[in-house]
């Protein structure tokens, strides 16, 4: 019974306690708002609109609103005037039957003055939810005539957009007669949430997050009268606000450098000389996307290597059949640094070489022999590779060299591809002269692997420029389809990038009135030879085969003396030539390991190189002699991880003897081992114990 | 009247031996076996040590007015891009009068100084006889976390499409999302600027692309934002002008972060401890049996016998 009656006490005491601080939390509110108050007494505009109540308010009411069978109120904007700077507050109260609730609650427990409710029920149309309060009856709805006479703008009202002029749907609108709002969609609406008409007012983003009230949600209270969370100062403003916050701001952009006086660094664009004035060269570049649509500057010693795509009136070897025979490249030197004036005998100019290269050797350019022409569907001496040479030596540039790949090119396809590389040495050597290491002394990745066929002396063949051997291991690959072997950087294998190529291989020799087992034999040679298995070939361990001795040059291991013999036959009906055992893949196994002393750096050491070689059963006819071949490459890292490793824990394996529990069958109840072993441990613990 | 137990206490009987004894070895024993077993249990039963930890927080995220877009038409010889990057050549902006408009608000709904969406509008002039093929839209974002690992960095929201037949426009609404490789760091009182850089305010220029090269440099980050497209809508039509509409939200994102040591032993204590408790009772248990029953050898000191 006490505890029933103290709990009575507490929520006495709670309801007492909202009670109050309803009424407290009104009367300083209406402190507040005494200040932006004018005119007329609110008591007295309460008052009035009092009078037409035909019955006291009470509470209940309230409870009600939410009921659909209303009478049609009609509420309309009396024709007194009445300030109206309370719809602020409107927007923040949950309802406005509440609102008027507490205003009839304070004045019946005689408050004083109210200037908040009855501004917003005039502000709001949202009053026929109080249906059964009745505040305004037929009569009332007689007197008010359908034209209302001018009222002042309505500061508070957020829709009231244009000028002197009705604003559809806005009902707060005091340019909006009675009857312009009848035919709006929400001025009407009896069902109307005063929120919802709140934001039809200020119209905000739809999107909004849910605020979750864990006291709303508690005890279901239709209004609060704590103090509104708004930590916003209306009044105050951030001044620096303009500084901590991103703005658009203004265009930077590269630009490049001028002209200088001075010699050559690195990163300064290269300068030509034309029509007395300078300027640099550039190259298409593919700046956004994979066209040229820009243009960069060569840079000095810089090292390029640009493709994109161009139509064929964008080609580059265009322009540079253009310009630069007029056009010399200039270095400053020390002479012309003491001159003013700006010509080839101050600097050191140097003129184009344009040499022409096809897939064997190089010429010098020849108008006659090399200009490009076209026909309607292919080209002739198209160059789609250009090279850029540029020798820098005793300070100045001794030599500027185009190279131009030229090609013939059908017009299937509106763009071609384009590619264009600069290369910069620091030496009067020409470039075919200069022998490239892959690695010092590790190889690197993307490197070629060096190799050798010479006997002896192997390191020393690989630095001799005029030697006839091959430095970089080759392997065939797809040109267009066919397999080709050509010396070239594509043939070449590159240390750590393992590949798959396929390629056709075409034999090219007529095959009637021949033994069928010579033809097989023949193609399996040349097949060989295309392999590179003819000749006996030892790689360089290392990136850099200066001090190899030739006993550490690696052999490559192959299997091709395991391969079963090459023989072949006719099938007389239809001349098919069926060749057995034809080498149809060839497989590069590289292992390298890590042998560096230290954890920083790699340096990759070629451990060992197998080449497996795999046959099968070929049949070729005399329209088609031709075949498919995989050339497949793997680089193994060996290297061992230099993590310390631990043995693994002794694995003890105790069981129990099968018939330890023989009157009990083992397989009679599926247990695991673990609970098994859990529930012994269990019992002879338990045993123990007692 | 009956009576109740109100309260009861232990009377204790203490065992004694001298230190070389086989009972001092047995306590030893069943003491370190107490220690260590709990141990060894919680351990082998896997997540003993915490070894990841997440959280959720709704970042500050704000448009930093860089972006870069880049719509590709029908012919490659003519994309038309707008914005801006520091690396990009004067020469290189063909097409710019294209972009016409581009509109940014940033929305902050609950109002507690975190923008909760961003929209951006885009207005793009179609070349006369070319067709937008493709956009790729990149805007500077700035993404800070400021509770538990405070992280402030530039990241980049990336939109791309490709359109199959000519578009008029096209709506996006996704979310920002936080992408990791790996875990935050996670220093108390210490701010992660390692990516509090702007890709497109980048001017050591690498590659020959810029578009690649900041879309590599932001593939290479450890942490990243990513645009995870809710709803999106192209619509057809050949027009002189395309409408990019993107509306953009930011919701609350999982954290993974490393936890701290203290983070760790809060974590590996009450596992451990409820094993000790366990073993504890159990092994007192055993010593009970072992000493009442007088199996080593040890003085019973009763409290009310004298000796």
């Amino acid at each position: 019974m006490k505890v029933i009656a103290y709990l009575a006490f507490t929520l006495l005491s709670i309801l007492i306690q909202f009670c109050v601080m309803d009424l407290t939390q009104e009367k300083t509110e209406l402190d507040d708002e005494q200040v932006a108050f004018n005119g007329t007494s609110h008591k007295k505009k309460f008052h009035e609109l009092m009078k037409d109540f035909t019955q006291k308010p009470h509470a209940l009411y309230y409870q009600t609103l939410m009921n659909n069978n209303h009478r049609d109120l009609d509420f309309r904007p009396s024709t007194k005037t009445f300030t109206n700077n309370s719809l602020q507050r409107l927007e923040i109260s949950t309802i406005i039957s509440s609102t008027i609730f507490d205003e009839l609650y304070d004045d019946n427990m005689s408050t004083t003055e109210d200037p908040f409710t009855t501004e917003s029920l005039y502000t709001s149309t949202e009053i026929d939810n109080v249906t059964e309060i009745s505040f305004f009856d037929k009569n009332n709805k007689t007197v008010i005539k359908p034209k209302v006479p001018k009222k002042p703008r309505n500061k508070d009202c957020g829709c009231d957009l244009l000028y002197n002029v009705c604003d559809i749907n806005c009902c707060c609108d005091n340019d909006c007669s009675e009857t312009e709002k009848d035919i709006f969609a929400n001025c009407k609406d009896a069902h109307k949430k005063m929120d919802e008409i709140g934001n039809l007012c200020y119209p905000y983003e739809h999107f909004f997050y849910q605020e979750n009230n864990f006291v709303d949600n508690l005890f279901c209270i239709i209004k609060t009268n704590l103090p509104e969370k708004r930590g916003k100062d209306l009044k105050k403003y951030d001044i620096d606000a303009v500084a901590h916050s991103h703005k658009w701001h203004s265009e930077v952009k590269s630009k490049h450098t001028e002209f200088q006086k001075k010699p050559y660094v690195y990163g300064e664009p290269v300068w030509v000389l034309k029509d007395g004035s300078i300027w640099y060269i550039d190259t298409p570049s593919p700046t956004i996307n994979n066209y040229c649509t820009g243009r960069k500057p060569i840079m000095f010693l810089k090292n390029e290597n640009i493709k994109c795509i161009v139509k064929l009136k964008d080609l580059e070897m265009f322009k540079i059949l253009k310009t630069p025979q007029e056009a010399p490249c200039i270095s400053v030197t020390e002479k012309s640094l003491n001159s003013t004036t700006l010509n080839c005998s101050t600097l050191h100019c140097t003129n184009w070489t344009i040499i022409v290269c096809d897939e064997i050797k190089c010429v010098d350019y020849n108008k006659s022999l090399h200009e490009p022409s076209c026909t309607e569907t292919s080209c002739t001496n198209l160059a789609l590779k250009l090279e850029y040479v540029f020798y820098y030596y005793d300070s100045k540039i001794i030599n500027a060299t185009i190279k131009l790949f030229s090609q013939n090119i059908s017009l299937d396809v509106p763009f071609m591809n384009q590619e264009i590389n600069v290369r910069f040495i620091l030496t009067n050597e020409s470039i075919e002269k200069v022998i490239e290491v892959s690695g010092n002394p590790g190889y690197l990745y993307g490197r070629p692997l060096i190799a050798s066929t010479a006997e002896s002396n192997r390191s020393l063949n690989f630095f001799n420029v005029t030697s006839p051997h091959i430095r970089y291991l080759v392997q065939p690959s797809n040109k267009e389809g066919i397999c080709t072997s050509l010396i070239t950087e594509n043939n070449f294998v590159m240390f750590g990038l393992n590949k798959r190529i396929k390629c056709r291989y075409v034999y090219h020799k007529s095959i009637h009135f021949q033994n069928g087992t010579n033809i097989c034999n023949d193609i399996e040679s040349s097949l060989e030879e295309l392999f590179g298995l003819n000749n006996k070939l030892y790689v360089s361990p290392y990136g850099n085969p200066l001090d190899v001795k030739d006993s550490d040059w690696l052999s490559i291991q192959t299997n091709l003396y395991e391969k079963d013999i090459t023989y072949g036959q006719f099938v007389t009906k239809n001349s098919k030539l069926r060749c057995y055992n034809v080498i149809t893949r060839i497989s590069y196994i590289i292992t390298f390991a890590d042998v560096s002393k230290v954890t920083i750096k790699r340096e990759n050491k070629i451990v060992s190189i197998n080449i497996n070689v795999s046959a099968r059963n070929v049949t070729l006819t005399p329209e088609d002699m031709s075949t498919v071949l995989t050339i497949d490459t793997n680089f193994i890292d060996g290297t061992k991880p230099r993590v310390y490793e631990y043995a693994g824990g002794p694995h003890i394996n105790i069981h129990l003897p099968k018939d330890f529990f023989f009157p009990f069958p083992s397989n009679g109840i599926h247990v695991t081992k673990q609970s098994y072993n859990l529930i012994m441990l269990c019992c002879v613990m338990y045993l123990q114990i007692k | 009247m009956g009576l109740y137990k109100l309260f009861s206490c232990n009377v204790e009987i203490q065992y004694k031996s001298c230190f070389l004894s086989k009972a001092m070895l047995f306590t030893l024993i069943t003491t370190i076996l107490n220690i260590v077993l709990p141990f060894i249990v919680a351990y082998r039963s896997k997540g003993f040590w915490l070894r990841t930890h997440n959280y959720y927080e709704q970042p500050v995220i704000r448009f930093t007015y860089e972006y870069l877009v880049l719509a590709e038409t029908d012919d490659p010889s003519q994309p038309i891009l707008c914005g801006e990057a520091a690396i990009l050549d004067e020469e290189a902006h063909n097409g710019e009068e294209n972009c016409a408009q581009l509109q940014v608000q940033e929305y902050d709904y609950n109002d507690d100084g975190k923008h909760d969406a961003l929209y951006f509008k885009l207005n793009i002039n179609v070349p006369s006889h070319r067709t937008i093929s493709s956009i790729l839209l990149l805007f500077g974002l700035e993404f800070q976390l400021k509770s538990t690992c405070p992280l402030h960095m530039q990241s980049l929201a990336v939109i791309d499409k490709a359109f199959n037949v000519a578009p008029s426009g096209f709506k996006m609404y996704g979310d920002v999302v936080l992408y990791q490789v790996a875990h935050l760091p996670c220093v108390p009182n210490v701010i992660d600027t390692k990516y509090n850089n702007s890709l497109l305010n980048y001017r050591n220029k690498i590659g020959d692309n810029v578009v690649d090269f900041i879309l590599e440099s932001y593939f290479h980050r450890e942490v990243t934002t990513q645009v995870n497209p809710v709803y999106s809508r192209n619509q057809n039509g050949h027009t002189s002008s395309m409408d990019i509409n993107i509306h953009l939200r930011v919701p609350e994102m999982v954290i993974r972060y490393r936890p701290s040591i203290l983070q760790e032993l809060k974590w590996a204590w009450p596992q451990y401890l409820s094993l000790v408790v366990v073993f504890y009772w159990i092994f007192n248990r055993i010593k009970k049996f072992v000493f009442n029953n007088r199996l080593l050898m040890a003085w019973e000191v009763i409290p009310w016998k004298k000796h």
